[in-house]
C-alpha cells in the first residue's frame, strides 16, 4: 500500500533544509545562496509566468524576486516558510511589473493602431504552450483577472493550502475561498459550451 | 434525507474543494451525497473540473523548465555584489562603533586616572575553585548535553535493586564528559527533572534524598546550591518551571495541606527571595509563565470546580480570567495577550456565553476576559495536546484519544483560526504499523514546534519518524530509523526512550538502554540521504541506565 508520495517527502525535506541553508545564506555563504536559488527557481519562475504570461518577462521577474529576497534575507524571521515568504516577494514584483506593463501596453496599442493596424501579436513560446496543453482551459485561466488568477494558480498548480495563500497575498482566508469560488464559477461558465 | 439541504450541500462542496470542511461537516456532506443523486452528479462534475484544471495548469506550466542560465548567471554575479555590499555596510557599522568605543575609552581613562585608588589598597579577587565546567560562559550555549545515568544492581532477596546515579554533562561531539554530582551527595540520592534555564546558564534538577524529601537544586557557574530554600514535598509531581527571562522558578508545594505556588530566584543571586505567591483553599497548580517572565497563569481547583487565574510573579494582582470544571493545560499566546486552555479529559469545560457543553481548546483573551471555544468535540475520550501557535490566533494542535492501556493513539492534527477549524490529517498508530496490534505512539516536538519526532512500537521494535505538524501525517512521515526492542529498558511501566532535539532542530539524541550509550542522528544528513545510521556519541562504560537527557538551550 502506498504510504506517502515522493513529492510530499520532498516538500518536508525542503522545509527542514531551508532553515539550515537560510542561516548559511544569511551569513553570506555563496554556495548556500546558489543552492537556495536552485531549489526554488522553478517554482518562482512558473509563478511569475502564470502571473505575467510572458516567458521573457517571467525570467526578469524571477531574477528581480531572488535579488530582492537576497537583499532582504536578514529580515526573514521564519514566521512563515521560506517558500511562502519568497512567493509574497514574487507576487509583489510581478504585480508591479504588471502595472508598468499596463501603462506600456496602452502606449504600444496606440502606436500599433497607428502604424501596423493589421498585425497580430504572437509569441512563439506562448503558441507552443497552447498546443501542448488544453488551450481552452488555459486561455480561460489567463482570461481571469489577476485577483482571481493568482489564487487559482497557487491552489491548483502549487497545491498550497488556503492559509498559505492567504499569508502570501496578505488577505483573510475567507477572501481567498471566495475568490476561488468566483474563479471556479467563471472558468466553468467559460467552458460550458465546450464539449468534454 | 440527511441533516443538510441542497444549498448547504453545495456550500460544503465548495468548502471541501478548498480543504476547509470540518470532519463533521464532511460526514454530513457524504451522507447527503449518498442520498441525493443531483448533488452527487454536481460533486462529480466539480471533481472532474478540478482534476482537469490541475492537469491543465501542470501541462501548461511544466513545459517551462525554469529560468534560463542567463538569469541564474545574473543572480550569481549580483549575489556577490550584494554580499560585498552587506559586508561593507557591516564593516562601516563596526568601524563606526569602534571609533565611538575608542572615544569613550579615552574619556573613561581620563576619568579613571583622576579617581584611581592606590594599588596597595586594592583587594585581590577571591579565587573560587572551579568544580564544574563553566556553563553558559566561555563557550557558546548549546555546547552541553546533561543526562542522568547510573548503575542498577540486583540485591539478593530483594525485588528492589540497588541504584546509584549521578548527573553528567558531555559536549555534543562526545568529548568532555564530566560527573556533576560525584562525591557531593551520599549514595542513594535520586536525580531527575533536569531543566536548563531558557538562557542556558543554569541547570536545575530535583534531588530526592531517598527518604521522600525532595529539593530543587541548581548547578551553575562555580558550583551548585539549593534553590528552593526549603524541602519541597512534591515538586516532581506538579513540576517546576523556569520563568522565560531565566531568573525565577515557580513550583507547587503541599506543605500547608493543599498545593500553593511559590517562586524563588534561581539565577544564583545572594537573596533568592523565596515567596509563597498563592494561599487559597483548593489546589493551586498547573502554572505557566508569561512570555515576558513577569506573570503567571495558574489553575485553582476545588473539587471539580476550576478557576483560571493570572497574577504578577510576586503574587500581586490576582485575577480570575475564566472558570469551569475539571483541569486544563494552559499555554500563553506568543504576544502574552491571551491564554490557551486545553481540556485534559472529556469532563473538562470552561464557561462562556457562546460555549457549548463540549470539551475543547479555549482561548482566553486577557483584555476583557473573553473566552472563545475552539474545536469543541462530542467524544469525551478525546484530549487536546501539543498546541503550536504559528501567529496570534492561528494554532496547530493535536486532538487525540488513547486506549485504556495507552497502547494505541488515534486522533488528528488540526489547524484553527478565528474563522475555521481544519483537520490536517489523521494520526493513528495503526496507520504507521500495519502489521501488529498495540502500538504505543509518542511525539517529541521540535524546538520551533513545527516538526515532530514520532516514536512507535511496531512488530517487535521501535520506529522513529519525522513529520511536519502542519501537513497530513499519512502523507509526510519520513522513517528515520528502526531500533530494537532492547533499546528501551526492559519493557517495564514508565520505561521510555530518552530523546531530545538539538536546540537548532538539526539533530536528535537518544539513549539506548541496551548498551548505555548515547547516539546522535543528524537530520540534515538523513534528509540528504548521506547518512542512514545514528552515530555513537558516548559509550558510558560502567553505567547501565540513562534515564534523562537534556540539551543546553541556545537562545
Amino acid at each position: 500500500m502506498k504510504f506517502f508520495d515522493p513529492g510530499d517527502i520532498q516538500s518536508i525535506r525542503m522545509t527542514v533544509m531551508d532553515s539550515y541553508w537560510l542561516e548559511r545564506c544569511q551569513a553570506g555563504d555563496e554556495h548556500a545562496i546558489e543552492k537556495l536559488v536552485y531549489t526554488h527557481q522553478k517554482d518562482v519562475y512558473r509563478l511569475a509566468l502564470s502571473i505575467l504570461d510572458d516567458p521573457d518577462e517571467a525570467e526578469d521577474g524571477t531574477q528581480e524576486t531572488f535579488l530582492a529576497a537576497l537583499r532582504a534575507l536578514d529580515s526573514f524571521r521564519g514566521d512563515s516558510s521560506f517558500k511562502t515568504w519568497l512567493f509574497s516577494i514574487a507576487i509583489n514584483v510581478c504585480r508591479s511589473r504588471l502595472r508598468r506593463r499596463s501603462a506600456r501596453e496602452q502606449l504600444s496599442r496606440l502606436l500599433q493602431g497607428l502604424f501596423h493596424p493589421n498585425e497580430e501579436e504572437g509569441h512563439p513560446e506562448r503558441m507552443s504552450l497552447q498546443s501542448a496543453a488544453d488551450a481552452e482551459l488555459w486561455n480561460a485561466v489567463r482570461a481571469l483577472n489577476e485577483k482571481h488568477r493568482i489564487p487559482v494558480v497557487l491552489r491548483y498548480y502549487h497545491d498550497l493550502p488556503i492559509a498559505d495563500i492567504a499569508a502570501i497575498l496578505k488577505v483573510p482566508p475567507g477572501t481567498i475561498h471566495s475568490r476561488l469560488n468566483h474563479a471556479r464559477g467563471q472558468l466553468r461558465s467559460l467552458l460550458k459550451e465546450e464539449p468534454r | 434525507m440527511s441533516g443538510i439541504i441542497h444549498e448547504q450541500a453545495r456550500r460544503y462542496m465548495r468548502a471541501e474543494m478548498d480543504g476547509l470542511l470540518h470532519k463533521d461537516q464532511l460526514a454530513l456532506l457524504d451522507a447527503h451525497l449518498r442520498e441525493c443523486a443531483t448533488c452527487r452528479a454536481e460533486a462529480e462534475e466539480w471533481h472532474i473540473f478540478e482534476t482537469r484544471l490541475k492537469n491543465n495548469l501542470r501541462a501548461g506550466l511544466n513545459v517551462y523548465d525554469g529560468p534560463s542560465d542567463r538569469v541564474l548567471k545574473n543572480i550569481r554575479s549580483k549575489t556577490r555584489r550584494i554580499i560585498i555590499m552587506k559586508k561593507i555596510n557591516t564593516g562601516v557599522g563596526i568601524l563606526g562603533g569602534l571609533v565611538a568605543l575608542l572615544i569613550l575609552g579615552l574619556l573613561l581613562n581620563q576619568l579613571l586616572t583622576r579617581s584611581r585608588v592606590p594599588a596597595e589598597n586594592m583587594l585581590s579577587p577571591t579565587a573560587q575553585p572551579q568544580q564544574i565546567p563553566e556553563i553558559g560562559t566561555g563557550i557558546s550555549n548549546g555546547e552541553w548535553i546533561a543526562f542522568v545515568g547510573g548503575t542498577s544492581t540486583p540485591v539478593t532477596g530483594s525485588d528492589i535493586p540497588s541504584i546509584t546515579q549521578d548527573i553528567y554533562m558531555v559536549h555534543p561531539d562526545g568529548s568532555g564528559l564530566v560527573n556533576l554530582t560525584q562525591n557531593q551527595e551520599p549514595t542513594g540520592y535520586r536525580y531527575g527533572s533536569l531543566q536548563w534555564s531558557p538562557d542556558g546558564k543554569h541547570l536545575l534538577y530535583v534531588q530526592n534524598r531517598g527518604d521522600g524529601t525532595i529539593d530543587i537544586r541548581r548547578i551553575t557557574l562555580y558550583g551548585g546550591g539549593e534553590v528552593s530554600g526549603k524541602p519541597v514535598t512534591d515538586p516532581d509531581n506538579q513540576g517546576y518551571a523556569w520563568s522565560s527571562n531565566s531568573t525565577q522558578v515557580a513550583f507547587a508545594d503541599a506543605g500547608s495541606g493543599n498545593y500553593d505556588i511559590y517562586t524563588v530566584y534561581a539565577d544564583g543571586r545572594n537573596d533568592p527571595r523565596l515567596t509563597q505567591v498563592t494561599d487559597d483553599p483548593g489546589e493551586d497548580v498547573g502554572f505557566v509563565w508569561s512570555p515576558d517572565g513577569h506573570r503567571l497563569a495558574y489553575q485553582n481547583r476545588q473539587g471539580s470546580s476550576l478557576s483560571i487565574r493570572v497574577m504578577d510573579a510576586d503574587g500581586s494582582n490576582q485575577v480570575e480570567v475564566a472558570r469551569g470544571t475539571g483541569k486544563m493545560r494552559l499555554r500563553w499566546s506568543r504576544d502574552g495577550k491571551s491564554i490557551y486552555a486545553l481540556a485534559q479529559t472529556g469532563n473538562d469545560r470552561l464557561e462562556c456565553e457562546t460555549c457549548t457543553a463540549k470539551p475543547s481548546i479555549y482561548r482566553i483573551e486577557l483584555d476583557g476576559s473573553f473566552v472563545r471555544q475552539i474545536a469543541p468535540q462530542d467524544d469525551v475520550q478525546v484530549i487536546w495536546r501539543y498546541l503550536y501557535e504559528e501567529s496570534p490566533g492561528r494554532v496547530y494542535f493535536m486532538r487525540n484519544t488513547t486506549s485504556a492501556d495507552s497502547l494505541k493513539i488515534w486522533g488528528s492534527w488540526l489547524y484553527a483560526d478565528d474563522s475555521q477549524v481544519r483537520e490536517i490529517g489523521p494520526m493513528d498508530s495503526q496507520q504507521i504499523c500495519k502489521t501488529t496490534e498495540g502500538n504505543a505512539l509518542s511525539e517529541f516536538i521540535s524546538p520551533n514546534e513545527r516538526f515532530s519526532l514520532i516514536l512507535n512500537f511496531c512488530a517487535g521494535g521501535f520506529d522513529l519518524y519525522l513529520a511536519e505538524r502542519s501537513q497530513p501525517m499519512q502523507k509526510n512521515l519520513i522513517h528515520l530509523l528502526r531500533l530494537p526492542l532492547s533499546t528501551i529498558g526492559q519493557g517495564a511501566d514508565g520505561d521510555w526512550l530518552p530523546i531530545v532535539w538539538a536546540p537548532d532542530g538539526r539533530s536528535v539524541l537518544y539513549a539506548s538502554e541496551e548498551n548505555s550509550s548515547i547516539y546522535t542522528l543528524n537530520l540534515e544528513e538523513v534528509m540528504q540521504g548521506r547518512v542512514t545510521e545514528p552515530t555513537l556519541l558516548l559509550n558510558t562504560g560502567e553505567m547501565n541506565f540513562i534515564s534523562e537527557i537534556t540539551w543546553q538551550p541556545k537562545p
